[in-house]
């Protein structure tokens, strides 16, 4: 017995997953580009560590093997590469695709039935187990001080595999225009002073030659992909609009007060995951608001969220953490913001 | 589309599914006499007709067969002249083939007619004629809900009808009868709505027509020069379900129709188009609602077309003189394929709101009904629904039996127009989600009544029981006082 | 220290002692009285009299249930719903039925076997058995709870407890049935 409609649109969750993939190849090139074989081995250790992760959890729960196929253990995987520095050592990545399956997912009940964005609750759990690996950033080989030669096969394997020694680290590594404004304004320098001391320029965080996660560097490649999924409908434009508005607009308000201690807003746009955020990751659809008011409403909170850890909290960076705790109001949003019915 | 097209007012949601209208180019076509027809004694929303002739009987075609007592009803006619041959249960097209009382035809052949007085001059007569008129033709909304028209063209002073608003949309895939009625049949449905506009004396009149049909338009362009009343022909973007009653006023008149209320209360009257040319038929010809016609399309029909097709006739008749003989590996939609039925049996009679038959290959038809996944929480559904219902939020209330949260999410405001499933990515099928918590609701109703009903007659029950305890036990003292006064003399 | 220790446990012991008041204050206040609730659960239960659960009655089961006296399982014409019902009102766990849920039922006299005995008639609690006595009974299908009381009495065994026949006005969608049953390793796949 089958009920009406008799017909269908033909979309399906597999191609949603291979669309955001698609979506997500700008980033990915752009972090090869900047980090070379080493972005290669990170993000490919991600995904098959995901999808093997994924595939154990289906046989020892007895789920649909079906699922293995959709393309989302390996959209997972490769988003969880995509928010790591690309300093981890292999085993952390391996962990971490497998928190983001395990943890992240299939503890839920798979896909569908997950509250929190599995990709940014393995990386918080990584964070704040292994804060040290978790917040060394690569110089980008395209910069010139650069130590290590990304593009060089063996040198990045090597790295991969037994690390940066201590005593090299310091060359290889920089700071995040997040965290170098952080940690500067805490030694009592003005925000113009912390921007000028790390040569910070617009348009190079806009292509993104700066440091930082794999595939949140460049809001140029994060915009081709996000218009992708615009244009398919996979995302709508409440989210992120609300989203990145908001952070402006905190900006630029508390800028204006009081311009030595609160960062533009340009720099606040331009830098870390926020676009990576708000496009990809608080759009997920699984864990974000379906109805319209509700998702104006889950960005503005995402945006108020963020805006306030960059600027109070310890930690220079807020995005994610602002995604992962919205993700806890998503039920309760959607029960108060439904649309009113024809008619009533 | 032009760019004015897209600022006018529009209903939330919908899509735009591949429309497959093939047999707009086929003429209508008169279907062959059969030599049986069966009548079920329900077509139409409301109260179940009873037969008015026995077995044995020779009947007319026209002539009034069944009806009701009640107020909601519609009555039914011979579809040709012959004999009543069996009056008994008979499934109908309906998705759980079951059936009800029928009335069984045996054609003659003669097809002998019995008509109305025909009312020409419908402009002098008086609306309540007309309308009872309406009423004996037993003419029911022929878009596929079957409420009986005439209750619609009642005056009513309080809400005065300013609008009468005609439904040339035929949004769903594949149907294309009212697109050929209008191509056809211009200067009778015009006239209709004159009828109408008579009716409940509105003064102007709408005939809403998507972009996808322009000759239509053209043609009742043209035929609507010959009157005076005001009346025009609105061409609207192609977009589905946008022939929902609601919906299409939502989009003509720019507002809503209030919950729980009817078109009536915001002034207006919509009507499809086969109901307005069945009107036509009655009032102007005098002919009761014996005839409609049916688009026999899908993939799997060798001669696709529109039919004229008389009510009661099989419908595995119909598909065989379109050339389907072979049933074993078809499925066969009776409606749209959007809102339309599967048939379990196809041995069952057209009815007054049979819109179309589309076959499918069962192979065919399955694949668009996959296994459905996990909610994945896109919003697509939310995105499409016209009633800006949460589908995903209210399905997974229905599927865990939550009734009352269903119902607080407006379960029964949904129009069950199916948009929602046709986006699923994940094929969930909602539409039966919807249908089966909607059912448990009136379940639940049923059993509450009956519980409460048999409350009651087991308390008089026991009542009863009671009283006839007091009764014997009061007999029986006066029979030992009897005894007892007997021994003491 | 020790001062503060003991301050802390003093604002406890107030904190505990003022929420204890203001509990004892409520469950004064809102109590329920104990006739409601079997009202209640006479509500819940399907009133067919029939005895199924060793009470002679609907309500005698729900006094029953109330004090305690009887599970929540015992009414097998209520089937699983109803019980989760009281379960839930009784604020107890939900177990497994007694008996099998036959779901529903009907009886029918086979009416050129009847010999007019009434003894059916008088058995039936909600009355919906007629006839006059030497002539046959039937019973009227509208208001047959299906509760079994009249075939024991009757002395030709004429009584047969049918399923009562499907109508289209009572018909309605099925639930949409759960993956799991279609795809589980090693199961049969249903249709
Ligand atoms: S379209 Fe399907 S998958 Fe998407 S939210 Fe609606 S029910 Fe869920
Ligand atoms: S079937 Fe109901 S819920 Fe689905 S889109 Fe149509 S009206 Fe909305
Ligand atoms: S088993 Fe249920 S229906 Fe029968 S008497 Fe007991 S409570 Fe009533």
């Amino acid at each position: 017995m089958f009920s009406s409609p008799h017909i269908h649109g033909g979309d399906s969750i597999r191609k949603q997953m291979l669309t955001v993939i698609l979506a997500l190849m700008p980033a990915t090139f752009m972090s090869v580009y900047l980090f070379g074989w080493l972005a290669c081995l990170v993000l490919t250790c991600c995904i098959l560590s995901s999808v093997l992760s994924e595939y154990i959890c289906l046989k020892l729960m007895d789920r649909r093997k079906r699922s293995l196929l959709d393309g989302s253990a390996a959209l997972t995987g490769l988003f969880v590469g995509l928010v790591l520095p690309v300093l981890v050592p292999w085993w952390m990545a391996i962990l971490g695709s497998a928190l983001a399956i395990v943890l992240g997912k299939q503890l839920y009940g798979g896909l569908g039935y997950n509250p929190f964005n599995p990709a940014l609750t393995a990386r918080i759990i990584l964070l704040i187990s292994f804060p040290v690996y978790m917040t060394s950033w690569a110089i980008p080989m395209p910069l010139e001080q650069a130590a290590i030669n990304f593009y060089d096969f063996s040198a990045c394997w090597q790295v991969f595999f037994t690390g940066v020694s201590a005593s090299a680290f310091d060359a290889v590594s920089m700071a995040t225009p997040l965290g170098h404004v952080k940690t500067a304004l805490t030694q009592q320098q003005t925000v113009s002073e912390a921007l000028a001391s790390y040569q910070y320029q617009p348009w190079q965080a806009f292509i993104g030659l700066e440091a930082g996660s794999l595939g949140e560097t460049s809001v140029l490649a994060i915009l081709l992909g996000a218009a992708l999924l615009l244009g398919r409908n996979l995302i709508s434009w409440h989210i992120p609009t609300a989203y990145i508005l908001t952070v402006a607009l905190l900006a630029t308000v508390f800028n204006l007060i009081e311009p030595d201690r609160y960062a533009p807003a340009l720099f606040h746009v331009l830098a870390g995951g926020l676009v990576l955020c708000a496009f990809f990751m608080a759009t997920d659809p699984v864990t974000s608001p379906v109805t319209p008011i509700g998702q104006l409403v889950f960005g503005i909170g995402c945006g108020v969220i963020t805006w306030c850890i960059r600027t109070y909290a310890n930690y220079p960076e807020g995005a994610m953490f602002a995604v992962v705790v919205m993700n806890c109001a998503v039920p309760l949003i959607d029960h108060y913001c439904r649309p009113r019915v024809y008619g009533r | 589309m032009n760019l004015f097209d897209r600022f006018r007012a529009k209903f939330h949601g919908g899509i735009q599914p591949v429309e497959w209208k093939e047999t707009a180019n086929c003429p209508i076509q008169r279907l062959a006499l059969s030599e049986q027809y069966i009548l079920p004694m329900k077509q139409h929303i409301g109260q179940e007709c009873v037969p008015l002739v026995a077995v044995g009987d020779r009947v007319l075609r026209g002539q009034k067969v069944a009806r009701s007592q009640a107020y909601v009803h519609a009555p039914i006619h011979a579809p040709t002249s012959g004999i009543v041959r069996k009056i008994a249960d008979n499934p109908i097209p309906h998705p759980s083939g079951l059936g009800m009382l029928s009335l069984f035809i045996e054609a003659d052949g003669l097809d002998e007619e019995k008509k109305m007085p025909c009312l020409a001059d419908y402009r002098n007569i008086d609306p309540v004629l007309i309308r009872e008129q309406v009423r004996m033709a037993g003419i029911t909304g022929l878009g596929g809900a079957g409420f009986p028209a005439f209750i619609k063209h009642r005056r009513d002073d309080e809400f005065p009808v300013h609008t009468v608003i005609l439904n040339g949309v035929e949004c769903e895939p594949w149907l294309t009868n009212d697109h050929r009625l209008m191509l056809e049949h211009g200067q009778q449905i015009v006239e209709g709505l004159d009828i109408l506009m008579h009716v409940v004396g509105a003064k102007k009149g709408i005939i809403a027509i998507e972009s996808n049909k322009p000759d239509a338009a053209l043609n009742i362009q043209q035929c609507i020069a010959d009157f005076s009343q005001d009346m025009e022909v609105r061409i609207l973007p192609t977009r589905y379900p946008q022939g929902g009653e609601k919906q299409l006023i939502q989009v003509v008149t720019g507002k809503e129709v209030p919950a729980g209320k009817l078109p009536l209360h915001i002034g207006v009257l919509c009507q499809n188009i086969g109901t307005v040319k069945s009107i036509y038929d009655a009032v102007v010809l005098g002919k009761s609602l014996t005839e409609r016609v049916v688009t026999i399309s899908g993939p799997q029909t060798p001669r696709r077309g529109n039919s004229l097709v008389r009510i009661g006739t099989d419908l595995s008749f119909i598909l065989s003189q379109h050339g389907l003989t072979d049933l074993s590996e078809v499925k066969v939609i009776h409606g749209g394929p959007m809102m339309g039925e599967l048939l379990p049996n196809l041995h069952v009679p057209a009815v007054k709101s049979t819109t179309g038959l589309l076959a499918w290959h069962t192979a065919e038809f399955e694949k668009s009904h996959e296994q459905p996944d996990p909610c994945i929480h896109c919003g697509h559904c939310v995105q499409v629904c016209p009633v800006k219902l949460v589908p995903n939020e209210l399905a997974s209330h229905c599927k865990h039996d939550d009734t009352e949260r269903a119902q607080a999410y407006h379960l029964f405001d949904c129009i069950e127009c199916g948009c929602c499933s046709y986006v699923c990515p994940s094929h969930i099928p909602l539409v039966q989600h919807f249908r089966y918590a909607k059912g448990m609701v009136a379940q639940q109703a049923r059993e509450q009544k009956f519980s409460e009903e048999s409350r009651q007659r087991s308390e008089a029950h026991l009542q009863r029981i009671e009283k006839e305890k007091e009764a014997r036990a009061a007999r029986r003292a006066k029979v030992l006082a009897k005894q007892k006064a007997l021994e003491e003399k | 220290m020790i001062v503060d220790v003991l301050i802390a446990a003093v604002v406890v012991a107030c904190m505990a002692l003022v929420i204890a008041g203001v509990l004892a204050y409520a469950s004064k206040k809102f109590h329920v009285e104990g006739d409601p609730l079997v009202e209640s659960v006479n509500d819940l239960l399907p009133q067919t009299q029939c005895g199924q659960c060793s009470f002679p009655g609907c309500r005698p089961y729900a006094t029953a249930v109330v004090k305690g006296e009887a599970e929540v399982n015992q009414c097998v014409p209520g089937g699983d719903r109803t019980m989760k019902k009281i379960a839930d009102l009784m604020g107890v766990e939900a177990s497994q039925m007694d008996a099998e849920d036959l779901g529903p039922r009907l009886a029918v006299i086979r009416e050129d076997e009847c010999i007019g005995c009434t003894l059916c008639i008088k058995a039936c609690p909600v009355d919906a058995i007629v006839g006059a006595a030497k002539q046959f009974h039937t019973v009227i299908a509208d208001q047959c709870t299906g509760c079994d009381l009249c075939v024991e009495p009757c002395p030709v065994d004429c009584i047969d407890m049918v399923e009562p026949p499907k109508q289209l006005a009572q018909w309605s969608w099925r639930a949409v049935r759960p993956n799991k049953t279609r795809q589980k390793r090693g199961g049969k796949v249903e249709t």
